[in-house]
């Protein structure tokens, strides 16, 4: 082999080898890029449902913007604020007969929050250690913390569990019954369709 | 009287009969050549009688014998000796010293990690080649769109490891090498500048971590080419595939650079270096030889 056909060789192994490098990589995000808690809802049976007409504000939130608004709901992102130690969030039954301030239910979570770097790609984040859980207990039967630290990964760490009444056969006593009320919901099947 | 006569008459004829040849052979007479002069004869094997005259045995060196057992020829049988290639070049071959120009390479095309690292490499036999590296990485890097500038100071690396020229009986000046290595790094890391961003709160938050100090370790598989460009300079291309085996734990998460490695999300990184070839010995091999197990190949199969 010619001492040409050597350097050729030589160069052409160089060139392969830029474009492989340089091709090779960047993966993009798969987490959340913050470490935002999720919330399931459950019945006081323990079964997932799905809360008919649930609007979620964020108490002290820019312009009261809701985060959800009168829609149905089987879970629920609750971000955090990175600038303060509580976050608090007010649960509005917008039923018919349960859209009343006095049966609205809020849920205050406390925390200590340290940043975090995930990846390249999903950059900087906080995570959170709950350090207080409080609640009402209006339609609010109770609301379980799975995991007191909050990161970027997607899984479910709060379960709130709300007083239900079944979509059908309706019973006279829930319909407007302040002293005893009780969240329009439908049952989940287990693969997270709604039972109709 | 008559018997006595008979007898006399036949002792003369048996004297005749015998005296006649004797007197009719030739004399021969030796005549001294000449120096320089003594003419070559060439004496012709006796040709291969066939397989049903062969007999083997096993000489010395445990090699097979065929025997003719009917003209006597014999020969060792080739087609059963291993036929050890003899390395060419001598045990201590050559030292070669590198460094590697990648990374201040790629700063140039924009990359901001990366500094330099210099190799020192024992060529055996032109054949097996220990290798020890030793480099410095540094890292100060804002990603584009995204939220924070990762800093790691300058950090030294080290690798040792193995290559294997494919080509050991050709001439040094061209080789192609495959390889392993083993590399660790102590290193410090640190991320500042950090915004964290909320949609829904609409909350900017400053936020850095502080200088964590951390260590890697990491396995490479290489493939590379060196060619002679003159005298005692060569250059060099390899590519590396690398995988982390181990690395400390950290509050804050994982960095994104280590040095030697590269981005930890990529597993292909290549090296360029200027070599410097110094000759331990100044031999150079004959031609091409094999030795058949040390037997005297002598006569044909």
């Amino acid at each position: 082999m010619t001492r040409k056909a050597h350097i050729a060789c030589f160069v052409t192994a160089g060139v392969a080898l830029l474009a492989t490098t340089a091709g090779c990589n960047t993966e993009s995000c798969t987490e959340n890029q913050s470490s935002i808690p999720l919330a399931g809802f459950y019945g006081s049976d323990g079964t997932k449902v799905s809360v008919d007409s649930l609007c979620i504000r964020g108490v002290g939130a820019p312009s009261d913007s809701a985060l959800y608004s009168g829609s149905a709901l089987s879970q629920a992102y609750l971000p955090l604020r990175s600038d303060k130690e509580s976050t608090s969030y007010c649960f509005q039954y917008l039923q018919k007969d349960l859209n009343f301030p006095q049966l609205y239910d809020t849920i205050t979570v406390r925390y200590t929050s340290e940043p975090y770097f995930t990846s390249e790609e999903c950059g900087l984040s906080f995570i959170y250690t709950v350090t207080d859980l409080s609640f009402t207990t209006h339609l609010i039967d109770s609301v379980k913390l799975l995991d007191n630290k909050i990161t970027p990964a997607d899984v479910e760490q709060l379960q709130i569990y709300f007083r239900t009444a079944t979509d059908s056969p309706e019973t006279p006593g829930d319909n407007g019954d302040n002293q005893n009320p009780t969240a329009r919901t439908r049952g989940i099947n287990p693969d997270g369709h709604e039972n109709r | 009287m008559k018997t006595g006569k008979a007898f006399s008459i036949i002792a003369l004829l048996l004297l005749v009969t015998t005296a006649v040849p004797a007197y009719g052979q030739r004399r021969i007479t030796p005549v001294q050549p000449k120096p320089g002069t003594i003419p070559t004869v060439k004496v012709e094997e006796p040709a291969f009688t066939g397989q049903s005259n062969l007999a083997e045995r096993r000489d010395a060196q445990g090699n097979i014998v065929l025997v003719d057992t009917v003209t006597g020829t014999e020969w060792v049988d080739t087609t059963l000796v291993n036929r050890k290639a003899k390395m060419l070049y001598p045990l201590l071959e050559s030292v070669l010293i590198g460094v590697d120009i990648w990374d201040p390479a790629m700063r140039i095309f924009g990359q901001h990690y990366g500094l330099i690292g210099f190799w020192g490499e024992l060529s055996l036999h032109n054949r097996y080649k220990p290798v020890f590296e030793l480099g410095f990485g540094q890292c100060d890097d804002t990603p584009d769109d995204r939220n924070f500038t990762f800093r790691v100071p300058v950090s030294p690396y080290f690798k040792i490891g193995l290559n294997y020229n494919i080509f050991y009986n050709n001439s040094p000046d061209y080789q192609f090498n495959v390889g392993v290595r083993y590399g660790f790094t102590p290193f410090k890391w640190s991320v500042t500048a950090g915004t964290i961003s909320d949609g829904y709160w609409q909350e900017n938050t400053a936020a850095s971590i502080p200088s964590q100090s951390a260590t890697a370790g990491y396995f490479e598989f290489t493939a590379g080419v060196k060619v002679k460009i003159w005298r005692w300079l060569s250059m060099g291309w390899t590519a590396r595939y690398h995988a982390l085996l181990h690395e400390g734990k950290s509050a804050f998460g994982e960095p994104m650079y280590i040095p030697g490695y590269g981005k930890r999300s990529s597993h292909f990184t290549g090296s360029f270096s200027i070599i410097y070839t110094l000759p331990l010995n100044k031999k150079r091999p004959g031609g091409v030889n094999t030795s058949e197990g040390g037997a005297d190949t002598g006569g044909r199969p």
